[in-house]
């Protein structure tokens, strides 16, 4: 098969989250790494005289980890996770992010998501820019379409 | 130009469907140019009207407003065609919607 031309890295990718008034906002340019997982629930089906298993399937899921910059602007990802965790707690937030870029016939994914947390270590003895890591799980649908606007 | 989608599109306010077919005009020809090149849809080549099961009457009813394509006919503007044809905006919107309906691959893997 011919070696692929369509291979894409995440430089130009757009993260987008809900402020507190559900407004999508462009995260993109205050945050580094975004790590997601699709799973799906299945089983395994025992019967009499088969070797080899067989599998049911149900749940699908969705987890995400985002990796943020520490910074100190309204409005950018760590403000609003900050802003998500203490002042509304509990609350599905949107997220959407697009691959490769914002542009048409990319692929966008979109859900709502609640916030597991999210953690930081700082140090005194490093000039390293400080990171904020944000865990989110799906609740509902996460869509997966191609961009068209 | 009609297009089939090969992907879920998301068009703002609405998803058009993986197998649905819709009008260039929907989306902005230049959308579509990129989506095409994206491989995310394609052409629909549309056939005359007259071939299509149980549209014989209107497809020569058609005919006479110089309609012939199914193209033709689901980029012609309802309330003008409507008129032109003494026919309702409803039965109208109805004839589209089953011509439409005729082009649409469900080609969703389901499980069972």
């Amino acid at each position: 098969m011919a070696q692929t031309t369509t291979a894409i890295s995440a430089c130009d990718a757009s993260i987008w989250l809900d402020d507190e008034a559900g407004a999508l906002t462009d995260i993109s340019g205050s945050s580094s790494v975004l790590n997601f997982e699709f799973v799906q629930d299945t089983a395994i089906v025992p019967t009499f005289q088969g070797d080899w298993k067989i599998r049911t399937a149900c749940g699908r899921d969705a987890t995400v980890t985002l990796t943020a910059v520490y910074t100190t602007a309204n409005s950018e990802a760590v403000d609003l996770i900050k802003d998500w965790f203490f002042n509304y707690r509990g609350t599905k937030r949107t997220l959407t992010f697009y691959l490769p870029d914002k542009n048409v016939g990319s692929d966008k994914y979109s859900g709502e998501f609640l916030m597991t947390g999210f953690s930081s270590t700082i140090s005194g003895g490093t000039p390293d820019p400080v990171t904020v890591e944000m865990g989110l799980e799906s609740s509902g649908a996460v869509t997966w379409t191609t961009a068209a606007t | 130009m009609l297009y089939r989608a090969l992907a879920d599109l998301d068009a703002g306010k609405r998803v058009i469907r993986k197998g649905c077919v819709f009008l260039g005009k929907e989306l902005g020809e230049s959308v579509c140019d990129a989506l095409l090149q994206r491989g995310r849809i394609a052409v629909v080549s549309t056939p005359p009207l007259i071939v299509l099961p149980n549209w014989t009457i209107r497809a020569e009813l058609l005919r006479t407003v110089g309609i012939v394509t199914v193209e033709q006919f689901l980029e012609f503007d309802t309330d003008e065609l409507a008129k032109a044809i003494e026919r309702t905006l409803e039965k109208v919107n109805e004839w589209k919607k089953e011509v439409k309906a005729q082009f649409v691959i469900d080609n969703r893997r389901r499980s069972g």
